[in-house]
């Protein structure tokens, strides 16, 4: 009987370490309310990217290459302008003006433009999607804190449930948000490849983008952007079955000069990677047909009925296969 | 204008008010000033347009909002989600008062143990959540890995003629910017097909 006596001060000090445990455990739970919920950090580093003034320097590595960009990103009455310019090799650039998107690529007299008539919004797929979507197709965890370009940085992880797309490590900045270090890897968790900034300032002392009137003019709208198109008629093309977790996000006409028809595009995405879908009808030279890359972009073509189809996207080759296996004509 | 005056305004150019109340809404808006005239004469001119009893400015209207529409792709993903801020503090709270109750619940057991003299009590063996990271593409590991990888960054596309290889560039450039960015790649959805072509 003795070992169940207890006396009333006994009683009083495993009442007040009790109190202290639980009283720990509830810190312990009011603390972890408050941490970061990364579904939610992943929403403010898609605002953030679109939406801040910032300027920096970071790397880039795919494979063996390794290259220094800068980049100045500014918003301006609602508008991105944006410059990005390689640090290292021959010299090549994107500028982002309020009309449209220019990239002067190595050993091309001419740069590419593309008009912005419909990106104002800054549409993002992962603004579209809810976590259970997100959980579908990706294990989403927060990691051990990390400092990137001398910035203090919550860590994520996010690995793919199947082999249709690719991982992410990032590190984004605790305070505004951007992503500081990405690493993208593949199904066997190998790096495919990796952004680090090394340098970065932001809402403050930003270069303004407008003073390089050169570059800005390189941004102008395309003519064929303003011929019309039958915005809303419905898709000429359907896909019976899409991959697990995509969704089709957008679907758009462009006019191919005033002779040449349109070409559809559609937009799958399931949230974090995105697929397009080109088709247009065949044309004089010689069509994309079976599997291409440059860096991490991928494309697939084929032809379907005399129409041309292109997949471009940065997802694992056999994610682009079935979009391109799967497409036909509308009944 | 309130809300009131407003109903007024609208009910008049619509021609449903009764002739006593016209006026009155007339007199109204005369003696409003300068500000609710306007706004009656935007009303109007809205109402014009849109029965197409204005042909100038409809015509130009119609032009303006066709040029708008161009191009303009039709978005289909669902409404961004809007952050439940409401359900932190009720899930804190929810949280918080199980823990409560499971302290009510265990507390008595914990304070009668068998054996127990009053000395310290060891509540439970909490494990140390180390989180402990799954390193999956970091490190030097990771380098090597990259390094011995057997898919090189490719700069140009392969097996192409210019004319192909300069539409694939679009149609990726397109890509980027009609899927929108979320900042998993890095800041600038173009940085891989930029940082390519560097040597």
């Amino acid at each position: 009987m003795a070992r169940f006596r207890t006396s009333g001060w006994s009683v009083m000090v495993r009442v007040s370490r009790t109190g202290i445990v639980f009283g720990g455990l509830l810190l312990a739970v009011a603390a972890r309310a408050d941490a970061v919920a990364p579904y939610e950090l992943l929403d403010r580093m898609n605002e953030a990217v679109r939406l801040l003034d910032y300027e920096g320097r970071f790397v880039v590595q795919s494979g063996d290459r390794l290259d220094a960009m800068y980049i100045v990103h500014r918003v301006t009455q609602g508008v991105e302008k944006e410059r990005v310019v390689s640090l290292t090799g021959k010299p090549r650039e994107i500028i982002r003006s309020d009309q449209a998107v220019a990239c002067k690529l190595a050993g091309r007299d001419v740069h590419i433009n593309v008009g912005l008539r419909s990106n104002g919004r800054s549409f993002s797929p992962l603004r579209g999607v809810s976590g259970s979507q997100l959980d579908a197709s990706y294990h989403i965890e927060m990691l051990e804190p990390g400092r990137v370009a001398g910035r203090d940085s919550y860590q994520i992880l996010i690995q793919p449930r199947d082999e249709l797309r690719y991982g992410y490590r990032l590190l984004i900045d605790q305070v505004s948000a951007l992503p500081l270090q990405s690493v993208m890897f593949d199904e066997r968790e190998r790096p495919v490849s990796k952004m680090m900034f090394v340098e970065l300032r932001v809402d403050r002392a930003i270069t303004p983008i407008e003073h390089d009137l050169s570059a800005m003019q390189l941004a102008r709208a395309d003519p064929d952007d303003y011929l019309p198109v039958e915005r809303f008629a419905p898709p000429d093309w359907v896909f019976p079955e899409l991959p697990p977790g995509f969704h089709l996000n957008v679907h758009r006409r462009k006019a191919l000069g005033q002779t040449a028809g349109e070409r559809e595009h559609f937009i799958f995405s399931d949230g974090l990677a995105s697929v397009s879908v080109y088709v247009q009808p065949v044309g004089n030279d010689a069509g994309l047909s079976g599997v291409s890359r440059l860096g991490l972009a991928k494309a697939v073509g084929r032809i379907v009925d005399g129409y041309e189809v292109i997949v471009v996207g940065e997802v694992p080759t056999k994610t682009l296969h079935w979009f391109a296996q799967q497409i036909q004509a509308a009944p | 204008m309130n809300d009131k005056q407003s109903e007024l305004t609208s009910a008049l150019l619509d021609g449903e008010l009764d002739p006593d109340t016209q006026e009155h809404a007339i007199s109204a808006i005369l003696g409003s000033g300068r500000q609710e005239l306007e706004r009656f004469g935007r009303y109007r001119l809205i109402g014009d347009v849109m029965r197409g009893e204005s042909n100038i400015l409809a015509s130009s209207m119609s032009k303006r909002v066709h040029e708008a529409l161009i191009d303009e792709p039709v978005v289909l993903a669902p409404p961004a989600r809007q952050p439940r801020q409401w359900l932190r503090p009720v899930a804190g709270l929810a949280v918080a008062a199980s823990v409560a109750t499971a302290a009510v619940l265990v507390a008595p057991q914990l304070m009668t143990q068998p054996g127990d003299q009053g000395g310290p009590v060891q509540v439970a063996n909490v494990p140390q959540v180390t989180a402990a990271p799954v390193l999956v593409a970091a490190g030097g590991s990771a380098s090597t890995q990259a390094s011995s990888r057997a898919e090189p960054g490719e700069m140009r596309w392969q097996a192409m003629n210019e004319k192909l290889e300069n539409r694939l560039n679009r149609l990726v450039i397109e890509h980027h910017e009609f899927g929108g960015r979320t900042g998993v790649n890095g800041p600038v959805p173009h940085i891989g097909l930029v940082s390519y072509g560097s040597r």
